[in-house]
């Protein structure tokens, strides 16, 4: 299961599996792996903040 | 369609493939095991992140303000829809449609109606009865609940693969345990 070209639809019909212990394991691995990837986004959503502000900073410094 | 017969490969007995079918299902637990242990230390690293770049309520505030932009229903509108379908629907039409428009923001918004797809379907909310990213202008109101949900899905997968093991580690002792003599 490709994580990248996974749809809403079939997150949500994962999610609701595993939720009800129907998932196969090819099911629940692909959703750890979704979670996971959607917390690196958010992880990667803070340090580009983090960096503007840096940035604006040096700005308002010179 | 033409078939090769020259090199005849013998079909694996039906030993094998259970074999190979049970090999399959062990890697998958072992990268089950192994993508649950990364979720939660990247769980836990985003949280000290939050809290390094000052803390969830300035994180909220950023991001709402970078996401004010492409709030193109009525706040109204949205703020009578708070969970449920429609309030899937309007995230992810917001998402979708922001994502042609790409910019930065598109994409982080995507990710967190997608996310709150998860949840959702998960039937995790705040304590407000909101879904976890709130609705509209308010997105990432509940984060402690987006990682309590996330939490709560890694252990309710990973905890069935530990009880497992565990019995797979209590079958292989009972079986090299040898009967030990009684020696005074």
């Amino acid at each position: 299961m490709d994580i990248n070209n996974i749809t809403e639809e079939e997150i949500k019909i994962i999610t609701n599996k595993v939720k009800n212990d129907e998932a196969s394991p090819e099911e629940e691995l692909a959703l750890l792996q979704f979670l996971n990837k959607g917390v690196e986004e958010m992880r990667q959503f803070i340090k580009e903040i983090a960096k503007e502000e840096e940035i604006e900073k040096i700005k308002n410094s010179i | 369609m033409k078939f090769n017969f020259e090199k005849h490969v013998p079909a694996p007995k039906q030993e094998e493939l259970k074999e190979n079918v049970e090999k399959t299902q062990e890697e998958f637990d072992t990268e089950i095991i192994k993508e649950a242990e990364k979720l939660g230390t990247n769980v836990e690293k985003l949280k000290a992140e939050i809290d390094a770049f000052g803390g969830e309520e300035k994180f909220k505030k950023i991001f709402s303000e970078k996401e004010g932009g492409f709030s193109s229903k009525g706040d109204g509108e949205m703020m009578a829809q708070t969970k449920g379908d429609k309030f899937i629907e309007n995230h992810l039409g917001w998402a979708s449609s922001d994502r042609e428009s790409s910019n930065q923001t598109s994409k982080f918004s995507a990710i967190f109606a997608t996310l709150a797809v998860v949840m959702e379907a998960f039937m995790i909310y705040d304590g407000n009865g909101q879904a976890p990213f709130g609705v509209g202008i308010t997105a990432v109101s509940g984060l402690a609940s987006v990682f309590t949900g996330i939490s709560a899905i890694k252990e309710k997968i990973s905890a069935k693969k530990y009880e497992k093991e565990a019995k797979k580690m209590d079958l292989k002792m009972k079986m090299t345990d040898t009967p030990k003599e009684i020696t005074n």
